[in-house]
């Protein structure tokens, strides 16, 4: 019989670097977890993407064992990665902080595509210039 | 310790654009990570009857250490998130004074005492348990270090020690977490033995747990440490070597394995995930090891090779 789900519980984390500090600790101890044991499982599973932040996201059942998938980095992160910016702009209408070329939102498309509710590449290519837009980034 | 939980509650037109947005807030000003409260796709089978209801509104949510500078990052994220209604997101930020030991211990709950081989058995220090004559028992208490017992690597590591570990042998423990592979070792009667770890909490919560298990301190030695710059006590080389840790990090450390066993002594390796283990063996095969045994639960792999080098 499926055991029965007590919780889901979405997270995004630095890739490899998973430890009991705030977020995990309280977001996973609330409900049980056990909190080394995922940090073990995540870190093993993602250290090859170490740099990045992942979204990871937890199913807890009623005996307290979890299980849980990875998804593909923030557009935001890998758009501010590609413009080689810090932060993204207070007005972005106005104030432009940065620059992506098409070609880099096609590979950002590429690399979301899987967690992306579009069709095709450029249906996925429109979600991440509207990202890059909300951010204050330029597509060149 | 005591954290301010930073959480932002936020509405706009496109939920995906809105959650992306209100998460680089907090990703941009440095913090390493965040807790999503938004709708997810409901499990297959269904939550349990006794299942906490999810929050009807979406928020996002961080975590800054209290102290002097949290308030100034605090009127940075509350800056950044007036700044999205011109992207059309509207922001609500609460915050809240958390301690660090209201979720450290809520897991123990569920933590039970763990037979993991016939003669060795985990007791958390909260349990009760009645032992037999033949029963050989951890006491543990891993606090924030790795190391549970519950884990399949652990359990694994374990009952390849006692298949492999003499008594009267050396031990060395790189990664050592909780200390619990230590004591097992003390268990079976190690001679001498050393454990490192590049956690601070780590040494100190193994020392704690050899202490509670009576380990004699004449016999072990705890390091701060990476194994290439572990500073010889006399103990070594060692007959048995273990690593509990990951792919990536025994793949660089199995040169230095090398150097700290005896020639036709015993590695012990895991934390590798299934799809690792290749690269693993190969690996090890390189470097002068033959792989006796490869054992696997669930997605987890743990190694025993004997080094057929001269050390």
């Amino acid at each position: 019989m499926a055991k029965k789900v007590m919780a889901q519980i979405k997270l995004q984390v630095a890739a490899g670097k998973a430890n009991p500090s705030p977020p995990i600790g309280p977001a996973l101890g609330q409900h049980g977890v056990n909190i080394m044991d995922f940090c073990k499982a995540f870190n093993a599973r993602t250290a090859n993407d170490a740099g990045s932040i992942i979204p990871v996201v937890i199913t807890v059942f009623q005996d307290r064992t979890f299980s849980f998938i990875t998804k593909t980095p923030p557009a935001s992160m890998l758009l501010r990665k590609a413009a080689n910016i810090a932060k993204g702009s207070g007005e972005p209408n106005r104030n432009k902080v940065g620059k992506v070329s098409r070609d880099q939102l096609v590979e950002i498309a590429n690399i979301k595509m899987e967690d992306l509710n579009a069709n095709d590449v450029d249906a996925a290519v429109n979600i991440i210039a509207g990202t890059a837009r909300s951010m204050g980034i330029e597509v060149v | 310790m005591k954290w301010i939980h930073v959480k932002a509650v936020f509405t706009g037109n496109d939920e995906q654009l809105a959650e992306e947005l209100v998460t680089d807030i907090f990703l941009s000003l440095g913090l390493k990570g965040v807790v999503c409260d938004v709708p997810l796709p409901p499990p297959v089978d269904g939550f349990a009857s006794d299942a906490l209801p999810r929050s009807t509104e979406n928020a996002i949510s961080g975590y800054i250490p209290d102290s002097d500078t949290s308030r100034n990052l605090l009127s940075n994220i509350k800056q950044k998130s007036t700044e999205l209604l011109s992207s059309g997101v509207t922001v609500n930020i609460t915050t809240q004074l958390v301690d660090q030991e209201e979720w450290a211990d809520s897991w123990k709950e569920f933590f039970f005492v763990t037979r993991i081989t016939d003669k060795i058995v985990i007791k958390p220090q909260w349990r009760e348990f009645e032992a037999g004559d033949d029963d050989l028992i951890i006491h543990i208490d891993p606090g924030m270090a790795f190391g549970t017992g519950t884990h399949p690597t652990t359990a694994m590591c374990i009952a390849m020690i006692e298949e492999t570990l003499k008594p009267g042998q050396t031990f060395l423990d790189v990664g050592t977490g909780s200390g619990i592979l230590m004591i097992a070792a003390a268990l079976l009667g190690v001679s001498a033995m050393a454990g490192i770890d590049t956690d601070e909490v780590a040494v100190q919560v193994a020392g704690d747990n050899l202490e509670k298990n009576k380990v004699d301190p004449q016999i072990y030695h705890l390091a701060q440490t990476t194994l290439d710059q572990y500073p010889d006590k006399g103990m070594g080389p060692f007959d048995v070597v273990v690593a509990n840790i990951i792919a990536e990090i025994i793949l660089e450390i199995i040169t230095d394995i090398k150097q700290w066993i005896k020639p036709g002594g015993t590695a012990i390796l895991s934390g590798i995930i299934t799809e690792k283990k290749d690269s693993i063996v190969a690996k090890l095969l390189e470097n002068e090891f033959t792989v006796t045994e490869v054992r696997e639960e669930g997605e987890w792999v743990a190694i025993c090779a004997i080094f057929s080098g001269k050390g």
